[in-house]
């Protein structure tokens, strides 16, 4: 049924915005976070968790942000010898299950920062689905240093909208 | 000249006790054979591993080398700035690490970081240095021409390779692929320890204790018996 109204929302392009509310239900961001990087660091990472509770695949084709010049996805490969990094062109999200972007895998790359991001600020991200819709999340920025973390560490669900 | 039985037997104890000094003072310059625990194994070289003199750049125009690893521990990591992941991440754990030592009796004051850019290209000795000590003051960070990180990496074991950016990308966008491992030098220079990923803070804190004192133990000093 959910399918059905949102095919329906999609034929209809005065409510387009109207479709990425729609999709919320199904492709949601959770506890998303950049980690805080030296004040000369060129890059920074976002961490977060993709969450698809529809029936369909998912595709992430881009993301960007406000507050970079550019963002990447991509993987670090690490064995117990070497690490690298690989460019991925889009991600897949799996119906009924997520994708986990954590530190030492996958992360969004973000690169020129417009200004000097502490713990504490939030960063703006925007995923672009391949169906069209996109999804508008805030990630926190937590200090690297355990002990200065924010206590909201635990706070989930930050739906599109 | 003619010796009597005491003359004999105090010559022939004489003899024996010089014989166990030289052994002695030959002994006290190796390792003791002291069987570390399972809990340490996997970290050890089999041998500690002496490294012989290296020269990189610091900040300040300076330079670095054995010298300034002799008399700490230092715990050193391969890696470059414009690496947002694991380079970020293994130092945030490295800093940990520091903290953790410092709440306990014997903290980490003798001990430093060395943060070695693999990426002279992008990163100069002042950016690397002002990077490292965001993690902890006691890091330094360090690079040098392609020879000279040559002669330390190689050394150590480790390889890096610059690759090129990908296509339609900007020419200074290039990942850089660097050793993943947080290797350890101990205070006479010598690469005494490895901790391969992934690394947690608590547990890299809990070794290095128990490798400080098995290190002590093992080349501590050794008077009448050994």
């Amino acid at each position: 049924m959910a399918i059905l109204l949102r095919s329906l929302l999609l034929l209809v392009p005065g409510l387009l915005a109207l479709s990425a509310f729609a999709a919320s239900g199904e492709v949601r961001v959770i506890d998303p976070w950049v980690q805080e990087a030296p004040p000369n660091a060129k890059v920074l990472a976002a961490y977060l968790e993709i969450n698809n509770s529809g029936a369909k695949t998912q595709i992430v084709t881009a993301v960007g942000s406000p507050a970079f010049e550019r963002v990447e996805i991509h993987r670090t490969i690490a064995d117990r010898n070497m690490a690298g990094m690989e460019l991925l062109k889009e991600l897949t999200i799996l119906p009924n299950s997520s994708i986990y972007m954590k530190p030492g895998g996958l992360h969004f790359m973000l690169i020129g920062a417009r200004k000097r991001l502490r713990a504490g600020d939030m960063v703006p991200l925007n995923l672009t689905l391949k169906d069209g819709n996109t999804l508008a999340v805030s990630a926190t920025v937590r200090a690297a240093k355990p002990g200065e973390r924010p206590a909201d560490h635990a706070k989930h669900g930050n739906h599109a909208h | 000249m003619k010796f009597g039985t005491a003359g004999k037997a105090i010559a022939l104890l004489l003899s024996v006790a010089i014989l166990a000094a030289a052994f002695l003072a030959w002994k006290s310059g190796q390792d003791r054979d002291v069987r570390p625990s399972a809990q340490i194994e996997d970290y050890l070289f089999w041998q500690a591993k002496a490294l012989s003199d290296f020269q990189l750049k610091r900040a300040g125009n300076g330079t670095l080398g054995l010298n300034d690893l002799s008399g700490k521990w230092t715990f050193l990591f391969f890696g470059y700035t414009h690496c947002p992941d694991i380079c970020p991440v293994t130092l945030a754990v490295l800093g940990e690490v520091f903290r953790i030592l410092d709440r306990t009796p014997d903290p980490a004051s003798q001990t430093q970081g060395l943060f070695i850019s693999v990426d002279p290209g992008r990163d100069t000795p002042e950016s690397l240095a002002e990077y490292a000590a965001y993690f902890d003051k006691r890091f330094i960070g360090a690079t040098g021409s392609v020879a000279q990180l040559d002669a330390i990496s190689r050394q150590i074991g480790v390889f890096y390779t610059i690759q090129k950016p990908e296509a339609g990308r900007p020419a200074d966008s290039y990942p850089v692929t660097h050793s993943s491992t947080i290797f350890l030098v101990d205070p006479q220079g010598r690469l005494y320890a490895k901790f391969p990923p992934p690394h947690d803070a608590q547990e890299v804190a809990r070794a290095f204790q128990t490798i400080r004192a098995f290190h002590n133990e093992r080349s501590g000093k050794r008077w009448l018996f050994f």
